[in-house]
């Protein structure tokens, strides 16, 4: 099957506090196809994790879901649990930022890695301990580790075994949420290069979620910027970190300085505010309160994403310039 | 070292050594961890000074030295004449004031109970500062970007978002007035879109107040945005010192370069020639050179004849450049300066 893997159709997330409702994914589509890198990127607060979890089938109780999430053949909103457990790690499986927590501090990880296998699929426990040392090996991790406890691993090392037990079913698809966030340069340089390597070799697609765009120019083929629950700017990856429109998406790659650039030596360009809160998004473009370059139906028109080539933007200003 | 422009330094350290004892949990001691390991640097007054390098390179272990909060097993720390290490009393209490600092996590700095009022006039009653209290925490507060700070007042740490944490934190520092504020990568744990506006909040403070700023950050990118001059440290010393603009485009310590080569970078993919292995290990500092055994230079024979050197003899901190200096036998015999060995850009 070398088709769409997962298609999101008009997906809306709202979470109810104290009673009122707010949209925390505000109609997002997005399709990727076995062997994608996307990435996700923007602020706290701007749903893309919302997105991920939504996806996995994973969204706490005061969420309610519209919309459509097809991955593979399965409708995973509305899903039965059962059939959510099966596609989770066997279809898709995550790599959170603290893998701390995603471990059992009393057990040893490739026990823990050999549970996760035992409990999706019907193999003895010996095909099991086998393809966890193989599992190790391939992230980098010498397989007597194994024998180790979570607390015994460097930051590093335990997002490798993270990353070998989000392949012990083989999915088709890994999201990863931050997953190099808390790690050091040199580290974040050895995971990223794992995961691309995994990529090639294993044609796994993957949605990288974060909000170090820097992290994405290494990873991803393709890049959403999300703000305030809906994609205002989607591109190639090349193309839209060099080239950003959309004044969000301007706004966030310059806040990364580029060593050796003149122009970034002094500070980088801050974006003042915060986002919206969900229930009181602002009338219009929901940036415009905080755009530079915001002019007269910014305040009341709300932009549609618009495709211009390959880029699609919603901005009334890359509208006019385009026209 | 010491201050080349004639006036005194506002910051300055000779031969800092810190260890720490590494007892294993069961069985025999460990012997001794060097974490900060022989290192001689001075910071000018105004000037933003950024000490880089991975994770246990001993940088965070040296921003503690500076404000005495360990103890140095040998060297000084100097800030106008006033050493931590050698102060108490009144006179610490005086040091604390004119050495403020900020940690990285907001929260963590933060008491959760204390409103963002009490979080900044604490230290302004510790200090005994003159003027109305009130006053000086609103000033405090709207300087650091929180206006208006009555509005402010009365929220708590859980009621604010991560920058806004750290503007508090900023105020609770600026509050004392300073002369020199540490800062441990103030923003790596921070949005995006909020890092510029801290960093910039640091700088116009600098500019503003006339404060001293010593950045301490892994991230290359942001000491090549705000810093005057970089020092990067390995494993306890410091490998490379100079302006920001040489050491970060002409780098003359392998080192550097593979820091630079896996530096974030927007816009560019770069297949990186990444160092392999976990940062080192301070209880086991290798003979000669500390980094040879990563080192891409003698991996590759272009150490020439400087090989055994870089095996047997720590290798010292020598002005190369104008201004520029770095501990590598291979830099120092005219080595490794082409610029085409600057990471590998795709």
């Amino acid at each position: 099957m070398n088709g769409t893997l997962l298609e999101v159709r008009d997906l809306h997330v709202l979470y109810e506090v104290r009673g009122t409702k707010g949209p925390a994914v505000d109609g997002v589509n997005l399709s990727l196809r076995a062997g994608d890198a996307l990435g996700l990127a923007g602020e706290s607060g701007c749903g893309k994790s919302t997105l991920a979890l939504a996806c996995l089938g994973l969204l706490p109780r005061n969420a309610t879901v519209e919309g459509s999430i097809r991955f593979q053949d399965t409708e995973v909103i509305g899903a039965k649990p059962g059939r959510l457990r099966t596609m989770r790690w066997a279809g898709i499986s995550m790599v959170f930022q603290g893998a701390m927590n995603a471990f059992n501090p009393v057990k040893r990880v490739g026990d823990q890695v050999v549970e996760a296998i035992l409990l999706h699929e019907d193999v003895s426990k010996r095909e099991a301990r086998t393809r966890m040392r193989e599992l190790f090996e391939h992230a980098g991790i010498a397989p007597r580790r194994a024998e180790d406890y979570p607390h015994e691993f460097s930051g590093g090392m335990r997002q490798r075994v993270m990353i070998a037990m989000a392949l012990a079913c083989n999915p088709p698809l890994i999201i990863a949420d931050e997953p190099t966030t808390a790690l050091d340069v040199m580290i974040q340089a050895q995971i990223l290069n794992l995961l691309a390597r995994l990529r090639e070799e294993r044609n796994i697609a993957l949605i990288v979620i974060t909000h170090d765009l820097s992290v994405l120019a290494q990873i991803a083929d393709r890049v959403a910027i999300m703000y305030a629950g809906r994609i205002v700017e989607e591109d190639s990856a090349s193309e839209l970190l060099k080239t950003p429109r959309h004044p969000y998406s301007k706004s966030l790659v310059g806040a990364f300085p580029v060593v050796g650039d003149p122009a970034s030596r002094g500070v980088p360009a801050g974006l003042p505010g915060d986002p919206p809160h969900p229930e009181a998004r602002p009338p219009g473009c929901a940036f415009h309160p905080r755009c530079p370059v915001a002019f007269e139906p910014c305040d009341t028109i709300d932009p549609v994403l618009e495709r211009q080539g390959q880029r699609l933007a919603a901005c009334h200003l890359v509208a006019r310039e385009e026209a | 070292m010491e201050g080349k422009r004639g006036h005194a330094a506002a910051l300055e350290v000779r031969d800092l050594e810190v260890r720490f004892a590494s007892g294993r949990l069961f069985g025999r001691s460990g012997g001794e961890v060097r974490a900060v390991d022989g290192v001689s640097f001075h910071v000018d007054p105004g000037e933003v000074f950024c000490i880089a390098g991975e994770s246990g390179c001993g940088k965070t272990t040296l921003g503690r030295a500076l404000l005495g909060l360990v103890r140095p097993h040998s060297g000084e720390v100097s800030f106008s004449g006033l050493d931590p290490a050698r102060l108490g009393g009144q006179k610490l209490r005086e040091f604390r004031r004119q050495v403020q600092v900020v940690f990285q996590d907001p929260m963590g700095s933060l008491n959760p109970r204390q409103s963002v009022y009490e979080a900044v006039a604490e230290g302004v009653r510790i200090h005994g500062l003159e003027g109305d209290e009130g006053e000086i925490v609103a000033r405090a507060l709207a300087r650091a970007g929180l206006r208006p700070p009555e509005r402010f007042f009365l929220n708590y740490p859980h009621e604010l978002s991560g920058g806004q944490r750290q503007r508090v934190v900023i105020a609770a520092a600026i509050a004392l007035e300073p002369r020199v504020l540490v800062a441990d990568e103030p923003v790596s744990m921070l949005d995006a879109s909020v890092r510029g506006e801290i960093l910039d909040l640091l700088v116009r403070l600098k500019d503003e107040v006339g404060m001293t700023l010593v950045l301490i950050t892994h991230d290359l990118a942001f000491a090549w945005a705000l810093a005057d001059r970089v020092a990067v440290m390995y494993l306890g010393k410091i490998v490379e010192l100079g302006p920001a603009q040489t050491v970060l485009t002409e780098p003359l310590h392998p080192y550097t370069r593979s820091l630079l080569a896996v530096a974030p970078e927007v816009g560019r993919r770069r297949t990186h020639e990444v160092l392999t292995g976990e940062p080192p290990d301070p209880a086991n500092i290798p003979e000669g050179c500390r980094f040879h055994p990563r080192c891409p230079v003698l991996r590759s024979g272009e150490a020439g004849s400087q090989e055994p050197r870089c095996l047997a003899e720590n290798p010292a901190l020598e002005e190369l450049a104008s201004d520029h200096r770095a501990a590598c036998h291979v830099a120092a015999a005219g080595g490794v300066r082409s610029p085409k060995n600057l990471g590998g850009t795709v």
